[in-house]
């Protein structure tokens, strides 16, 4: 017998003349596939549609899966359900090789698979980089359909397969292992055209007197210049003047009490190389400003207003990890999204190619280091100190997020998170694509609700090229943006309730989620990631049963929701789960830029819909609700009564859907229909160009915002005139809310930190970007 | 029979089904060795220290439920006689309920129970 | 003689055939009630209607790799698991599943012993699971494992002293703690239930408690710990603690149809055996549905309700019983 390759001549015949062992293992084999117990390794959108399979609708307890184990000592199947970053690399490693054999791997959507339409610096190009897999789903994400499919598929390879050693199978999948790719599409974007240089640089219609006076009283050499584009005030000051400007800001009459954003631009050609831009907003006084600050490539050095600002810590961490911006005096400059293995190397930086990934190393240690130091500003204890990693791969934190914590006993006492595990380069892709081509990555930024991101987007790009849709479409918008703010609430309630013990509401909420999936994909054919909406509209108009539809989901809701209500409301330990803990302050609500229901619950009634209002918000009649306290209970009363201010908002405005155009034909922003695109010239051509070349909306900048289910998303997007927008930063409303977090945690007990965390509806799309 | 050594014979073949299943799958399953599959699960992060101090804050409600527990055990032949003892024996059984109900309520006022 | 001992063979070797099955049909029955309860089917392709499915969840575990983390102390961490199923299994010896036969010219009370203790024994014997879950979550060198053991301390001191004073009711009316004689105390009283409402309430709770399920499944607690202390072990070790857990809720459901429930009585169109088993099921049940319609407690809230709710209460309606059983009232 040949000893390197012991079952080679043990054939199939040798085995059958022993009926027992055969019989034995059929058994065995029987046992095996009969009992799947999945441990859901789930980062992104795809583990929402393996909700759905968990869910009534689907079930995959039918199979007898539905025995979740999150340990990998107890699961026989990992499912790696959504993208798989570089950083996430060795998690994933690390799980599957702690995996008892018998052990397979089911690999869910094009993500996981191949990096789906990822191709980009942070994404691993397919999990069988690091781990063999048994079965992969296409689809982005993949049907329930086919995931359950994947199951029956597993089930009868398992059956079938022939009398090996589990030291075969081991040996077999090493060898399937492909080694490390590193060649993914490095594509080199474009040199900007040169007229790039001077941005917008209009100084027309500048007269509000609160503009003026902050002229005056930061001294005419700190502006360098004020422009006015589509509204949007921005005020270039010299360097030195930052921190002088940020804090005058905070007085009257400016009065801004909320730093939304700080974005790095890259203008390549152009000296000083850099801008970074930092959005604020007053909540009393409702108007919004743009600061500018260019930064030289030679020494991109720049004042941090960290001191001043408390929020832009982790803003300034971003501009530094992806543009290379040195931050003077920021408490705790360390990169933030990308992994240690990029090195100098900022990736958002134009000359970075978008496909250049950077190699990882992986652990190979199995056991693990004595004593290291701990991590980033943690104060040391004088006791010794135990740090315990809650996530990325624990149940409650979605798949991705880490929160590394100092425990003394059951008690937080330092905590520090890291992020960045599903940063799957939003920005860096919607460079090098046009407009359109953008709205399926935005899907993706928030995929528990991705029609309200899309319709964010949409707005964001009109209120650049100066259009409003038209009237059907906005009502479509508003009528579809809040059922998909329900089933994002809906999801949130759910898994909040489910972190907490309680199982049972999470499927019925499940449910009316469920009847909105049917409408959005009886609309546009897909469940989760629709695509629907269209810079100019949408994509088609909506099936003629849609009224009826949304009738229906109308009727069906009210039944769920007092499910909950009885289920969650008027649970006593629901209630002493969620009185007064993780509360937030107000003022820190404030400070750090929360928005949408969360901020809400801390007793601001900031919403855009109200205060900003767009695609017609201001015609329907709705409230904002509010919290007291700004605990976890506030947030899901909040959330509860924003599901039914909601529906209330559909309920008008179904019975009021004008009939008219979906979208605009204007040959500059939409396409034809099919049929005359075949049979004339023009729109032959109109098709052409839009699909060549793009949209091409004028030279300038704007800050497009509207109210996506977990607060304000705000799109800033710079053009250049070309058919591809010269920079997007999304201003995210995770993001903001996740920066408190690791604050908050500190003296709480592992079971409120979980609460905390699922009540603040954190989703790692838009929180990584 | 006597009811003891039934119970003994029951305990020992309980003892040897419950170690014969646990070493089932030591002895039937595979053993593949490699990687990291000693690690200690720590959500898929190599854990950065081993368990350190820990502090366990209840070892005062501990002592209390003790101390409480071994006094309740002392009401079980008690109970179970109480029937014949009469009004003599409740009155007497209520002066040891007193003492304790004293000792519980002083524990409570000076916060015994509370968790931290 | 010889007669008795093949009496008590036949009698160990069923109860733990009942055991065994009744762990892994439980189970199956809470997969399929818990998709009852949320709009789902539960397990139904396995065998004929899901029947085989604990089946081949068992033959599984057993064919699944053992594992042991490095760092662990190898010897308490095989034996945690030993000892949680051993705390499970002995509890039901002294429970009586139904009235004593006539066979053979033998009297065969149908439980392995029936010791006038029985009572205590039953508690002395269930409250040793806690050192299978403890021992285990410590052995593991695994922090959520440590928290997990820890949280199983913290718990048991909180409801142990509640579950000792609730049955106290039930031994003041039957005047023994032998099991046997307070099932035919009941028969002649009637069932406890009634008069011990209070006292049966506070058993529930506790008993749940017991058992490490919702709302009190802290130890195990999944959204927070992971799998809490038994997170490293895979296997027929990880079942053990299944096993430990279902057969508890068994045991822990007899013992509530014992105390307060009347054992095996029952109208005579059935047999004392099917009664029993009946008034079980019915039970665990009520253990699923709760575990279906409740979240989880936290432990400090735990703590203070077992010590200033229940222990205050299960107090004063003791010493109320007492008064009344010994006639000053």
């Amino acid at each position: 017998m040949d000893v390197s390759n012991p079952v080679s001549d043990f054939t199939e015949a040798d085995v059958s003349r022993n009926i027992l062992a055969t019989r034995l293992d059929a058994l065995k084999r029987w046992a095996k596939s009969g009992s799947l117990w999945p441990m859901p390794f789930g980062t992104a959108c795809c583990a929402i549609e393996f909700m759905a399979v968990a869910s009534e609708r689907y079930d995959v307890g039918r199979f007898g899966s539905e025995v979740l184990r999150y340990s990998p000592r107890q699961a026989d199947v990992l499912m790696v359900l959504g993208t798989i970053t570089d950083k996430m690399g060795p998690v994933l490693k690390t799980i599957y090789d702690q995996m008892a054999e018998p052990k397979w791997v089911i690999c869910m959507g094009a993500c996981a698979t191949s990096g789906g339409f990822y191709r980009s610096y942070h994404v691993m190009q397919g999990i069988d980089e690091i781990i063999p897999v048994d079965i992969y789903i296409p689809g982005c994400p993949p049907t329930p359909e086919a995931v359950l499919r994947s199951i029956i598929m597993l089930e009868e390879k398992i059956r079938q397969q022939g009398v090996a050693s589990a030291k075969r199978e081991f040996a077999e999948r090493a060898q399937r292992l492909h080694t490390h790719t590193e060649d993914a599409s490095v594509t080199s974007l474009d040199p900007p055209s040169l007229e790039l240089i001077e941005f917008s640089t209009r100084t027309d219609d500048v007269n509000l007197p609160w503009v003026a006076e902050l002229t005056n009283r930061l001294g005419l050499a700190a502006i360098e210049t004020a422009t006015d584009f589509r509204g949007d005030f921005t005020i270039r000051v010299a360097p030195g003047a930052l921190i002088a400007a940020c804090r005058l800001l905070r007085e009257a009459p400016f009065s801004m009490d909320m730093l939304m954003d700080i974005a790095g631009v890259d203008y390549w050609t152009r000296d000083p190389r850099f801008d970074v831009v930092y959005h604020f907003y007053s909540s009393t006084q409702r108007h919004r400003i743009r600061l500018k600050v260019g930064v030289s490539e030679s020494a991109p050095l720049i004042d941090s207003i960290a001191g001043e600002w408390p929020a832009a810590n982790w803003y300034e961490r971003e501009v530094y990890d992806l543009y290379g911006m040195q931050f003077r005096g920021h408490p705790d400059l360390r990169r933030i999204l990308t992994h240690d293995g990029f090195g100098d190397l900022h990736p958002m930086r134009k000359d970075y190619p978008p496909g250049l990934r950077q190699p990882i190393r992986y652990p190979t240690e199995a056991v693990p280091a004595a004593e290291r130091s701990p991590r980033g500003e943690m104060v040391p204890l004088d006791i010794h100190p135990t740090i315990m990693n809650i996530g990325p791969s624990h149940p409650s934190m979605h798949g991705t997020f880490r929160l590394i914590a100092q425990v003394d006993g059951e008690r937080v006492v330092d905590a520090d998170v890291e992020l960045g595990y599903l940063h799957r380069n939003f920005e860096k892709m919607a460079e090098t694509h046009t407009y359109w081509q953008t709205i399926p990555y935005c899907d993706r930024l928030n995929y528990v609700s991705p029609m309200c991101n899309s319709v964010g987007f949409a707005l964001a790009v009109e209120k650049l090229l100066g259009v409003e849709v038209p009237d059907r479409a906005q009502v479509l918008r508003v009528i579809l943006n809040e059922l998909s703010r329900v089933m994002d609430h809906a999801v949130c309630i759910g898994t909040n309730v489910l972190d907490l013990g309680l199982m049972t509401d999470y499927f019925y909420l499940w449910e009316l989620r469920e009847q909105i999936y049917d409408l959005l994909e009886s609309c546009s054919g897909a469940r989760l990631h629709v695509s629907y909406v269209r810079i100019g509209g949408f994509s088609d108009d909506v099936p003629p049963d849609f009224v009826e539809q949304v009738r229906r989901i109308l009727h069906a809701a009210p039944r769920i929701l007092k499910d909950t209500e009885t289920l969650v409301t008027r649970s006593a330990i629901a209630r002493s789960r969620m009185q007064g803990v993780g509360a937030i302050s107000q003022k820190d609500a404030l400070e750090f830029g929360f928005t949408g229901p969360n901020l809400r619950a801390s007793g601001v009634a900031y919403d855009v819909r109200k205060d900003h209002p767009y695609s017609g918000y201001d015609q329907w009649e709705f409230e904002i609700p509010i919290g007291r306290q700004g605990d976890v209970f506030d947030r899901y009363l909040v959330r509860m009564e924003e599901m039914r201010q909601s529906l209330r908002i559909v309920g008008q405005a179904i019975e009021n859907l004008p009939e008219g155009p979906i979208f605009w034909d204007d040959p500059r922003i939409t396409l034809a229909p099919k049929h005359r695109v075949y049979t004339n010239i023009e729109d032959l051509m109109r098709q052409f160009k839009l699909i060549m070349e793009g949209i091409k909306p004028p030279v300038g900048e704007v800050y497009g915002f509207s109210e996506a289910a977990n607060g304000e998303l705000g799109y800033y997007i710079v053009s250049d005139g070309g058919g591809r927008p010269y920079r997007i930063k999304v201003r995210s409303p995770s993001f903001a809310h996740y920066q408190l977090y690791p604050r908050m945690v500190r003296g709480m007990d592992v079971s409120d930190v979980i609460a905390t965390i699922g009540s603040l509806n954190i989703v790692a799309g838009e929180l990584d970007r | 029979m006597n009811q003891y050594i039934a119970l003994l014979i029951y305990l020992i073949v309980s003892v040897l089904v419950v170690l014969s299943m646990s070493f089932a799958s030591e002895m039937l399953g595979p053993n593949v060795p490699g990687g990291l599959k000693k690690l200690t699960y720590e959500s898929g992060i190599v854990p950065e220290a081993p368990v350190g101090y820990f502090s366990v804050r209840f070892y005062r409600v501990a002592m209390l439920f003790m101390i409480f527990d071994v006094a309740i055990m002392a009401l079980y032949p008690w109970a179970t006689t109480l029937s014949s003892l009469k009004a003599h024996g409740f009155y007497n059984g209520l002066a040891f309920f007193a003492i304790m109900a004293v000792a519980f309520v002083y524990v409570w006022r000076k916060g015994g129970f509370q968790w931290h | 003689m010889i007669l008795e001992i093949v009496v008590l063979v036949v009698k160990i070797l069923l109860l733990v055939a009942i055991l065994m099955g009744g762990f892994a049909y439980t189970m199956l029955l809470e997969r399929r009630l818990l998709g009852f309860f949320q709009l789902r089917l539960g397990p139904n392709r396995v065998g004929p209607g899901g029947m085989l499915q604990p089946i081949a969840d068992a033959l599984k575990m057993m064919l699944k790799e053992d594992m042991m983390p490095a760092g662990a102390d190898s010897f308490v961490y095989r034996l945690a698991p030993v000892i949680a199923g051993f705390a499970a299994l002995s509890v039901d010896a002294v429970i009586p599943f139904g009235a004593p036969i006539h066979l053979l010219g033998l009297t065969i009370s149908l439980d392995i012993a029936n010791p006038s203790i029985g009572l205590l024994l039953a508690f002395a014997l269930s409250s040793l699971g806690v050192y299978g879950i403890v021992l285990g979550g410590w052995a593991s060198q695994n922090k959520y494992s440590l928290l997990g053991g820890i949280r199983a301390t913290a718990q048991i001191i909180s409801y142990e002293l509640a579950m000792g004073l609730s049955v106290m009711g039930v031994l003041l009316m039957s005047h023994t703690a032998n099991l046997e004689g307070i099932v035919l105390a009941q028969k002649a009283q009637g069932w406890f239930w009634l008069p011990q409402i209070v006292p049966f309430l506070i058993f529930m709770v506790t008993a749940i408690a017991e058992t490490n399920r919702t709302p009190f499944d802290l130890p195990e607690a999944e959204s927070e710990l992971v799998a809490g202390y038994h997170t490293e072990y895979s296997g027929m070790r990880f079942a053990l603690y299944y096993v430990a857990e279902y057969i508890n809720m068994i045991t822990q459901s007899g013992l509530i149809v014992t105390l307060f429930f009347g054992g095996w009585l029952g109208p005579s169109f059935l047999p004392p055996i099917i009664w029993y088993f009946i008034k079980v099921i019915i039970a665990i049940f009520v253990f699923v549905w709760i575990r279906a319609t409740l979240p989880r407690f936290r432990y400090d809230k735990l703590m203070s309700f077992g010590w200033k709710i229940l222990l205050p209460i299960a107090f004063l309606y003791f010493v109320g019983t007492a008064a009344f059983v010994s006639g000053v009232l």
